[in-house]
């Protein structure tokens, strides 16, 4: 068989049993047995692909992944996270858009303790959405920056999809978690400028109420008692990479440890809450895990029909620039984006983007910032971004997809500029990397 | 899309004697919270090597290669625990797109293929941890031990990621339903 063919088989065949619904991971193990079987030389290659399995998923480098989510879970289920933005929210006084504000604050504060886009939107919509919904905020302020905000856990460690980029991808995974602090600071900043400029052309987008009175000791002390020592947790995770003193495992496992604390040192630790943490966390590990666990065979296969090297050979003779191969990797993540999960995007594309990357001698680090980018923007593209679902399910009743559609919609433009600003100036994302020290 | 399947965590058909289904939803719930505190506990491992190492009193040369371990075995022992709560991430465009009947009709051919793709990973991870014991295969890593119990993981996961499939297909062909479940 070709590499042609090989290709339509492997990937026709993966959309095809991704579309009749059967779990991504499922899909792939589908194809995978029949690519096995097909190129791998019958028995023996369905013996190889069982056995990859193991290989795949029993990985150091992947043993961050459950514990970031943990780190978010924890502080979620015990409540110490809705503590932290009702501590942001009394210290935000009477400005135009303000509880969107919060929620942007919020948001980004606890995306710094949190691996989990789904926790950290779902923390903002049951915390904020009801308040917002009653006080008249109009659908793209009130969902909006609860979505696009959820979606930057991804990019501000801990980040449990970075680590996954980095180590199926080569690349370093403690600068790729350290270079994705200003690129999810930056899109804060976007979404705040976006926030304060549409309250003040149209105030009626979220109408302004009196703000209780408070004193400043009622403003400030629950942000020190709440927000502040949570910073130490950051501390503890980004500054021990930072360091050098520990691997991005363990400083996950010091972030877990450290979040566990928090919640006793808060009184709010209980048994129930813990139990629910540690479910959550093996439900969205292992959901993740097994992905990697069946699809692992799935870049082998193609490597070894041709279809990588066939389909790269294509692509290195039609005489593109750089920059347009890179403008087009891109275009394909986002159009993957619409349509499924990051695990999948990473897992299908990385086969032949990386050997691309590093034929047209793109900088790796840059390169994984910018995959993780459009992988952030894509948790909100619709029709099928998976946060727009997590939004629905927090939302009343009354709130059609539709809504939540387009209140996505200018926070996936200011995501696409700020994009555009890290593809223009790498060095926003390569600068603070470099002060990593190895380990 | 991507999701969670509402309602995934299902039931045995009703002819399925009653302890024989809470036996089985309380085996499921138990490796899924196996795997979530096997995390927890890897996290406590981990911290207090790091601040021992630093200390200098003692570091766990071990902990690497069990970290490998428990992430594996975690992964692959809740992972039929995770389908039966209907979380394994899925892109349900057709289904969702179709006539009720017909969208019923793609749902029974998913999960009858995630059955058979279920079957084959549970035949071959079979052969190669029968061949593994039977050659007496070891990994020689910090620690020494057979390959044969890591690799069985693969059978079992198999096999109950088989088992789930199969009640899927038989509730949606009305093999009877059961509101308690999924509630692991």
């Amino acid at each position: 068989m070709d590499w042609l063919a090989a290709l339509w088989l492997m990937l026709g065949l993966l959309l095809g049993l991704m579309a009749l619904g059967l779990p991504v991971a499922f899909a792939f193990l589908g194809v995978n047995i029949v690519g096995a079987f097909v190129f791998l030389g019958g028995e023996a290659g369905l013996d190889q692909m069982a056995r990859n399995t193991m290989a795949a998923v029993s990985n150091f480098a992947l043993a961050p992944i459950p514990l970031f989510l943990l780190m978010g879970e924890i502080l979620f289920h015990t409540g110490v996270a809705f503590q932290a933005i009702d501590a942001v929210d009394r210290l935000i006084a009477r400005v135009p858009g303000r509880l969107s504000i919060v929620s942007v604050l919020g948001g980004t504060v606890f995306s710094s303790l949190s691996g989990s886009t789904i926790a950290n939107t779902a923390v903002l919509g049951s915390a904020l959405l009801p308040e917002m919904l009653r006080r008249g905020y109009h659908p793209t302020l009130a969902m909006g920056p609860i979505m696009a905000t959820g979606s930057i856990a991804m990019l501000i460690p801990p980040s449990a999809l970075a680590v996954l980029l980095g180590s199926l991808a080569g690349i370093s995974i403690s600068k790729l978690l350290i270079a994705g602090i200003v690129p999810g600071l930056l899109m804060s900043a976007a979404f705040l400028g976006y926030i304060v400029l549409r309250c003040r052309l149209d105030p009626s987008v979220a109408p302004p109420y009196e703000v209780s009175k408070l004193s400043a000791a009622e403003r400030w002390l629950p942000f020190l008692k709440h927000v502040v020592p949570l910073f130490g947790i950051f501390l503890v995770v980004v500054g021990s990479i930072v360091a050098g003193w520990a691997t991005p495992t363990e400083s996950a496992a010091l972030g877990s440890v450290a979040s566990a604390v928090a919640a006793a040192c808060y009184g709010k630790l209980d048994r129930r809450s813990l139990v629910r943490a540690l479910r959550e966390t093996a439900k969205i590990s292992v959901m993740i895990l097994f992905i990697i666990a069946a699809s692992v065979t799935f870049s082998q296969i193609l490597a070894f029909s041709g279809a990588s090297n066939g389909l790269l050979a294509v692509i290195g003779g039609m005489g593109l620039s750089t920059f347009a191969l890179l403008l087009a990797m891109l275009a394909v993540l986002l159009f993957l984006g619409a349509f499924m999960d990051q695990v999948s995007m990473i897992m299908i594309t990385l086969p032949f983007f990386i050997p691309l990357a590093t034929s047209l001698g793109l900088d790796p680090l840059w390169f994984g910032v910018l995959m993780l980018v459009v992988m952030e923007i894509s948790f909100t593209t619709p029709p099928f971004g998976l946060l727009i679902y997590v939004m629905k399910g927090v939302a009343p009743a009354s709130v059609t997809l539709r809504t939540v559609y387009l209140a996505a919609l200018p926070f996936i433009f200011l995501e696409l500029a700020v994009l555009g600003l890290i593809l223009a100036w790498p060095g926003l994302v390569t600068w603070l990397p470099l002060l990593v020290r190895p380990q | 899309m991507r999701s969670l399947r509402p309602g995934g965590g299902g039931s045995l058909g009703g002819s399925v004697p009653v302890t024989l289904r809470a036996a089985y939803r309380q085996m499921l719930a138990g490796l899924g919270l196996l795997a979530g505190l096997a995390i927890a506990v890897l996290a406590v491992l981990i911290t207090l090597d790091v601040v021992l190492r630093n200390l200098g009193v003692v570091n766990f040369p071990w902990l690497l290669e069990v970290s490998e371990y428990v992430v594996y075995f975690a992964t692959l022992l809740a992972a039929p625990w995770v389908l039966h709560q209907g979380a394994h991430v899925r892109v349900d465009l057709l289904p969702t797109a179709l006539p009720a009947r017909w969208a019923g009709l793609v749902e029974r051919l998913a999960d009858g293929l995630g059955l058979v793709v279920s079957l084959v990973l549970a035949r071959h991870g079979g052969r190669i941890a029968w061949d593994a014991y039977e050659r007496g295969d070891v990994l020689f890593k910090e620690l020494v031990i057979p390959e044969w119990p890591i690799l069985a993981a693969i059978p079992v996961a198999g096999v109950l990621l088989a088992v789930e499939f199969a009640l899927r297909l038989r509730r949606a062909g009305g093999g009877g339903d059961d509101a308690s479940a999924g509630g692991a």
